[in-house]
C-alpha cells in the first residue's frame, strides 16, 4: 500500500504525482483522477529470424505496463505457428509472467497462427497478477535451430 | 483469403479459409475447418482433416454427378439425377382427346354423355369430362361423371358433379379422376344424367380427355 501522503490545494488547480492529474473539484472535497483505472493494452512484435537455442524459451521481447500500472490484463493474443521445414521443432510462444515469478506459456505446434482468448483458456493461478508478457519460441529439439518465428500480437488492458 | 485460427474453449480451433487453401496440420484434435467458398466443413481426426456431414460421394450425387457406383462411391448415382424427372415428363406426356365439341339436346336417366374412348396403350391415365349443362326445369338434377367400362353414374369412378337448380341456365361442368391400369381393351366414358324433375336436359360442348401419367 503506498503512503499517504496530505494533500492541500485550492479549487481548480491540478496536483500532479508521477504523470497522473488529480484535479479539486468545486465543491472542493472530491479528488478524481484523471487517468482511468483500466487502459487499453495494445502491443504486437513483428517476425524474427533468428537463432533459437535446444531446448530451451527464448524471448524475443517482453511488453510490460506503461507507467503507473502494475499488471496486465490480456483480452486475446496470437501465438504464431511453428518454423518452417527443418525448424519445425521450434514453436511460437506466448509466455505470461505472474506476480509470483511463476509463468504460463500458450506454445503452438501448428504450421498456422492461432488467435488465443481469455476466456477460452484456464491461467490456472489464484490470487496472482500477469506482470509482463513474452513474445518468443520454444526449441523442442535438442540442436539450435535459425529460422523465422511471428509475428505475436496482444491486445487487453492495463491496470 | 488468409487462412486463420481461434481457439476454442473446449481446446479445438475454428479455422477458417478457401477450398483452395492448404489445410494446417498439427492443430488440435476436434479441431473444424470452415471453407467459406463452398461452406464445408472439416474436422481434424487423427491427424487427419476428414470431411464432416455428406461424404464426397454423396455431395457429388447431390450436385448431380453419376457414373458408375462402386465400393468407394457407392452413393453415386447411375444416370443423372437432374435430368431423369424432365426425360420421363417429356416422354409420356402424351394426351388423347376423344370428342371436341357437340351440341346436342338429351335427356337421359343414366346414359352415356356420348363420349367414350379406349387408351392407345397400357398404363395410368388421368381423365377428365366437361362440358356446359343445362335443364329445361328447376327440379332438375344434372350429374356429370367419368367411368371405366361404367355406363352409369352410379358405377362411375369419379364422385358426380350436381347441380340441383339447373333450370335453364348453362353452366360447365367438369369430372375428373386418375384411373390406374388400364389397358388397350378398356372403355373409358364420360356420364351425363338428368335425374329427377320434368322436362329435358342439354349437354354442349363435351370433351372427354385422357392424358397418360405413367
Amino acid at each position: 500500500m503506498a503512503d499517504v501522503i496530505p494533500l492541500k490545494i485550492d479549487a481548480g488547480q491540478t496536483a500532479r504525482f508521477n504523470s497522473t492529474d488529480a484535479v479539486l473539484n468545486a465543491a472542493g472535497f472530491k479528488v478524481t483522477s484523471t487517468k482511468g483505472l483500466g487502459a487499453v493494452f495494445e502491443k504486437s512484435q513483428g517476425a524474427s529470424n533468428q537463432l533459437w537455442p535446444a531446448g530451451v524459451y527464448t524471448e524475443v521481447v517482453a511488453v510490460t505496463p506503461a507507467t503507473g500500472y502494475q499488471s496486465i490484463t490480456p483480452a486475446r493474443w496470437v501465438v504464431p505457428a511453428r518454423g518452417a521445414g527443418a525448424a519445425s521443432g521450434v514453436h511460437g510462444t506466448v509466455r505470461f509472467y505472474l506476480s509470483d515469478g511463476s509463468t504460463v506459456d500458450r506454445t503452438n505446434t501448428s504450421n498456422l497462427a492461432v488467435t488465443e482468448t481469455r476466456d477460452a483458456i484456464s491461467i490456472g493461478k489464484d490470487g496472482l497478477t500477469i506482470t509482463s508478457v513474452g513474445f518468443g519460441a520454444t526449441n523442442t529439439t535438442g540442436g539450435d535451430l535459425t529460422t523465422t518465428i511471428g509475428p505475436w500480437s496482444l491486445d487487453g488492458s492495463q491496470v | 483469403m488468409t487462412v486463420s485460427a481461434v481457439l476454442n474453449n473446449d481446446g479445438t480451433w475454428k479455422v477458417s479459409g478457401l477450398n483452395a487453401d492448404a489445410k494446417p496440420d498439427a492443430v488440435p484434435e476436434g479441431s473444424f475447418f470452415f471453407e467459406t467458398d463452398t461452406g464445408v466443413y472439416w474436422c481434424y481426426i487423427s491427424s487427419t482433416w476428414v470431411k464432416t456431414g455428406p461424404t464426397g460421394d454423396q455431395n457429388d450425387a447431390l450436385d448431380g454427378s453419376y457414373g458408375a457406383p462402386s465400393a468407394a462411391n457407392v452413393y453415386v448415382t447411375e444416370t443423372d439425377p437432374r435430368l431423369d424427372g424432365t426425360a420421363s415428363t417429356v416422354a409420356q406426356a402424351t394426351y388423347y382427346t376423344a370428342v371436341t365439341a357437340s351440341t346436342e339436346s338429351e335427356t337421359f336417366v343414366d346414359g352415356l354423355g356420348g363420349n367414350s374412348i379406349s387408351p392407345p396403350s397400357d398404363g395410368d391415365y388421368f381423365v377428365i369430362f366437361m362440358g356446359e349443362c343445362s335443364g329445361s326445369n328447376s327440379s332438375n338434377q344434372l350429374e356429370l361423371a367419368v367411368g371405366k367400362n361404367s355406363t352409369t353414374v352410379a358405377q362411375a369412378d369419379t364422385a358426380r358433379i350436381v347441380d340441383t337448380t339447373a333450370a335453364n341456365d348453362i353452366k360447365t361442368f367438369d369430372s375428373g379422376t386418375i384411373l390406374t391400369s388400364l389397358v388397350t381393351g378398356d372403355t373409358i366414358h364420360g356420364i351425363f344424367r338428368k335425374s329427377s324433375g320434368p322436362g329435358s336436359s342439354s349437354l354442349y360442348r363435351r370433351r372427354l380427355i385422357m392424358l397418360k401419367v405413367s
